[in-house]
């Protein structure tokens, strides 16, 4: 086992495991690039560089991941086994190094990385972000008492008729249909009247997924479940879209149920508030110069003032914030942060010097040589 | 140093030249550098009147007159502005569904043009309301029509060159035609508008040196009025370079020495390449004086559109070939910078439409990273595109000769050395580019279409050098592959701007498919023929040492 494994490893070192796996690189780069124009650009994106296969047909072809995969095993292969570690070699030794610890990072970075938006209003505060592509659903029941309790259901877990039920009761939730680029659309008969047992938003609108660019910038995470158990008042469909009011609630004998189709909520360690938002175009025109959100983040009794802004961003326990865009309504101003905790965030800057360094070392080396 | 004085007396006529083409006119040369806000930046008065007349008849001047004597008579005497041809319409369509005059000639004036728009105005409010890729070419062309109309209407009343200062924030901009400007009355304001007043009496009056006063007193009260928010020797820096015209003249210069390379290797005399070596050098030294003025003027470095990108690797490529020349001494150097430098310093005439000094969206408005990262990266595509056109020689020679003569060994070197250069400065452009997307976007890769063709770039060089390394490309492949790379960067610099999807929005381009399909598919008959030919020839070669 350990003579054939050595034997796959050499032959990976070799530089035409190499040629190939960079050549199959170069298809993706080109099919992947274009598909964004005619296919929905994230949608593409994902398909042809974040899927680990893609099926020509029946046919399955390595995607992205496994094609960087197979190009670091080959790296790591040639510097364990085949490589010749001279002094002449020694820029190339740090290029292979360097895009190692570059794959390497990217790794990391796809297994640990957390990335979601912040929507904040002025004066606003907060302690958690959405995440960027997972949703759930959350079923939160409120006592009279004050007591609170929220069950989540990950996106991923359900699916069209998945039923779950409502603890301490007979209720249950069925999924009717889910979107996660969902676009509400008016019914044709938007008073609501023949709308059968359809209840809330549900009697006003229909759900499908985004079909055009327009929509696409537009749709949210959706649903549509159906509640029985609750009695006739109760029971029905009903509509919940991630940050559209007002969310379904039922109220049942004990408590008052809201139940929520959102992405998924990560908290923070620490609670952040928006203090002030400000834009500013080139005078006379509409060309953005800059936007800046003053926060003030309240940890642990402690406060502090900071400001992000566009290639200034904020950086704070592990967490980056940064200025992605920001919402105007008549009497308010809100500001829109990207918020990412990337373990794998300094591997890219280590190593662009690596590589850096061993392509100037390779060139002063070769140099005067054929 | 025979070259260097030869060199330094063609660049001493040609200087002479310019700077007496740029003197502006007499009585106008105060009121050409009067600052006014444009499109979000003070430029002078003459930048304004060159992109607007620009706009309207496609030139910065008219027959008889400069760009800013039109836009004196436009502020100051209406009735002559309105009964001057300025309208360029080329569309003899267009010219008769308006019953213009049809003598041929393609400039007609607003008095001209006015009583034929307005009965079309109907049909025109019905062309603005549909998306611009539904309308016909004479549709498209009578919208532009109108457009150029309103501009050239309402071009006073858009001339915002009375800045008044406001409390904590900074100065607004005001045009002297929009009546009162209530709430920032005040002693230095009503001074500028009696001296606006006083311009245009004396304009009418036509006395050149009360002209000229009045323009100097009013230049200096409006700077004194800005504050020293307005630089006058950036003013007056960019009013010489509009009419030094240095990049129209290095291209000039490129095309000249282009003819007389092609001369001296027709007819096999060296001083004739020497000549064309000289040339170019003094049309690089044009274009470096053009681009430190650019910096001077725009206080950033040029490097934030297409145009700026395709000025900056122009003059790379013509650094690259010259050096190269100073060590292959057979001429290809030159021949690559000509090639590189007039190629796209035309293509970069193409892409100026107007204003080629615009204001930076948020995102590029950190000089740090605008200078790094983009300095970088051109450096990388102006060295692979230099590689690819050595590469071409390199194929030549193979074609024409056998591989292994000393002139092809030398081109093979001097392709192995700039091919290293480039690959040093895409890689090390494209992890800058990462690393300030990490900075701005909060992400160091994003797969995004520009992102990509950098990549391409980078892994096309890695796979050929490893095809090589495992003998699966041979020498005539590997040549092939650096020529290809002027395919590869085209698409990844220009290609992937058609495609108007991800996050360099502000990059996007159009209207350069046919020409960048037609330059692909020249290239690849090129190479392939050359390839083929070289097969031919290596195989023949072959068989007369069998037999």
């Amino acid at each position: 086992m350990t003579v054939i494994l050595r034997k796959a490893a050499v032959r990976l070192a070799r530089a035409d495991a190499a040629y190939f796996t960079l050549g199959w690189l170069m298809v993706l780069l080109v099919v992947g690039t274009v598909a964004q124009k005619f296919s929905p650009a994230p949608q593409a994106a994902r398909y042809f560089f974040s899927s680990l296969l893609l099926w020509l047909g029946p046919v399955p072809l390595p995607g992205m991941p496994v094609t960087l995969g197979i190009l670091a095993l080959g790296l790591l292969a040639k510097l364990v086994f085949s490589t010749s570690w001279r002094r002449e070699h020694a820029g190339v030794i740090i290029v292979h190094l360097g895009v190692l610890v570059l794959l390497c990072g990217g790794l990391i970075s796809a297994i640990a990385r957390q990335e979601g938006t912040l929507l904040l209003y002025e004066g606003e505060s907060t302690c958690f972000f959405s995440a960027a592509d997972e949703c759930e659903l959350a079923i939160t029941s409120a006592w009279n008492t004050g007591e609170h309790r929220m069950l989540v259901y990950p996106a991923a877990q359900l699916r069209n008729n998945t039923a779950v039920s409502i603890p301490g009761s007979t209720v249950s939730v069925s999924v009717l249909q889910l979107f996660r680029d969902g676009v509400l659309v008016k019914r044709r008969d938007a008073s609501g009247r023949d709308s059968g047992a359809k209840r809330g938003l549900a009697r006003q609108f229909d759900l499908r997924s985004a079909q055009t660019e327009e929509e696409r910038t537009q749709a949210r995470p959706a649903v549509v479940f159906c509640i029985a158990g609750a009695g006739t008042d109760v029971d029905g469909i009903y509509l919940s879209a991630d940050g559209l009011e007002p969310q379904p609630e039922i109220v049942l004998r004990d408590r008052l149920v809201t139940i929520e189709f959102q992405r998924t909520r990560i908290n923070l360690a620490f609670e952040i508030r928006l203090v002030d938002f400000s834009k500013e175009v080139y005078p006379q025109t509409d060309i953005p110069r800059f936007y800046r959100s003053e926060v003030v983040i309240a940890d642990e009794g402690k406060r502090l003032a900071a400001h992000v802004s566009m290639n200034a961003p904020l950086r704070y326990r592990g967490y980056v914030f940064y200025q992605s865009a920001f919402r105007e309504e008549a009497d308010r101003q809100a500001t829109v942060l990207l918020v990412v905790k990337d373990r794998g965030r300094w591997f890219p800057y280590a190593a662009s010097v690596l590589i850096s360094l061993g392509l100037m070392i390779h060139a002063g080396m070769r140099r005067g040589k054929p | 140093m025979k070259t260097i004085r030869i060199l330094l007396a063609c660049l001493t006529v040609f200087f002479s030249a310019s700077l007496v083409n740029a003197r502006p006119v007499n009585e106008l040369s105060d009121f050409a550098v009067l600052p006014v806000l444009d499109e979000g930046r003070v430029k002078p008065l003459d930048t304004f009147a060159r992109i607007n007349l620009k706009q309207l008849c496609g030139a910065e001047r008219l027959p008889d007159i400069s760009a800013i004597e039109w836009l004196a008579e436009v502020l100051f005497d209406q009735e002559s502005a309105y009964s001057r041809p300025v309208f360029f319409i080329a569309n003899p369509q267009l010219v008769k569904t308006l019953t213009l005059d049809m003598t041929g000639r393609r400039l007609y004036s607003y008095q001209e043009i006015s009583a034929s728009l307005r009965q079309h105005l109907k049909a025109a409010h019905a062309l603005f309301r549909m998306p611009p890729q539904d309308l016909s070419a004479d549709q498209a062309q009578l919208v532009a029509l109108f457009q150029s109309a309103r501009c050239f209407v309402d071009l006073r009343a858009s001339l915002y060159c009375i800045p008044v200062s406001q409390p904590a924030t900074e100065h607004a901009w005001f045009s002297p035609w929009h009546g009162e400007m209530p709430g920032h009355a005040s002693a230095p304001l009503s001074r500028l508008l009696r001296e606006w007043e006083e311009l245009a009496r004396v304009y009418q009056s036509g006395d050149d040196a009360a002209m000229r006063g009045a323009g100097r007193r009013l230049r200096q009260d409006t700077l004194a009025a800005a504050g020293g928010s307005v630089s006058d020797v950036r003013l007056r820096a960019e009013v010489w370079s509009n009419s030094a015209r240095l990049f129209a003249k290095s291209l000039w210069l490129y095309c000249v020495a282009l003819a007389v390379l092609v001369a001296g290797f027709v007819s096999r005399l060296r001083r004739l390449r020497g000549a064309a070596f000289l040339l170019a050098a003094a049309g690089a030294i044009c274009h470096a004086a053009g681009i430190i003025l650019r910096t001077i003027i725009m206080a950033r470095p040029p490097v934030s559109g297409l145009y700026e990108s395709m000025i900056g690797i122009a003059f790379i490529g013509v650094m690259t070939g010259l050096v190269l020349e100073r060590r292959l001494k057979s001429g290809v150097g030159t021949g690559i910078a000509l090639i590189l430098g007039s190629f796209l310093l035309s293509m970069a005439f193409r892409q100026d439409s107007g204003d080629t000094m615009k204001m930076l969206p948020a995102v590029l408005n950190t000089n740090l990273w605008l200078a790094v990262h983009v300095v970088t990266i051109i450096l990388g595509f102006a060295f692979c595109l230099a590689g690819g056109i050595l590469a071409h020689f390199e194929l030549y020679y193979r074609m024409m000769r056998s591989g292994n003569n000393s002139a092809c060994r030398a081109v093979a070197a001097g392709v192995g050395t700039v091919v290293a250069l480039a690959l040093f400065f895409t890689v090390l452009g494209t992890m800058l580019g990462g690393l300030w997307a990490d900075q701005s976007w909060g992400r160091f890769w994003g797969w995004d279409p520009k992102e990509n063709g950098a990549l391409l770039v980078i892994v096309w060089i890695v796979w050929l050098m490893h095809g090589r390394a495992s003998n699966r490309i041979g020498a005539l492949g590997y040549c092939a592959g650096i020529a290809a790379l002027t395919i590869i960067v085209a698409l990844a610099w220009l290609g992937v701007n058609l495609l108007s999807v991800g996050k360099h929005s502000y990059g996007f381009t159009q209207g350069v498919t046919t020409g960048l399909g037609l330059f692909c598919a020249g290239e690849s008959c090129i190479i392939l023929s050359a390839v083929y030919i070289s097969r031919l020839r290596s195989a023949k070669e072959k068989a007369q040492a069998i037999n």
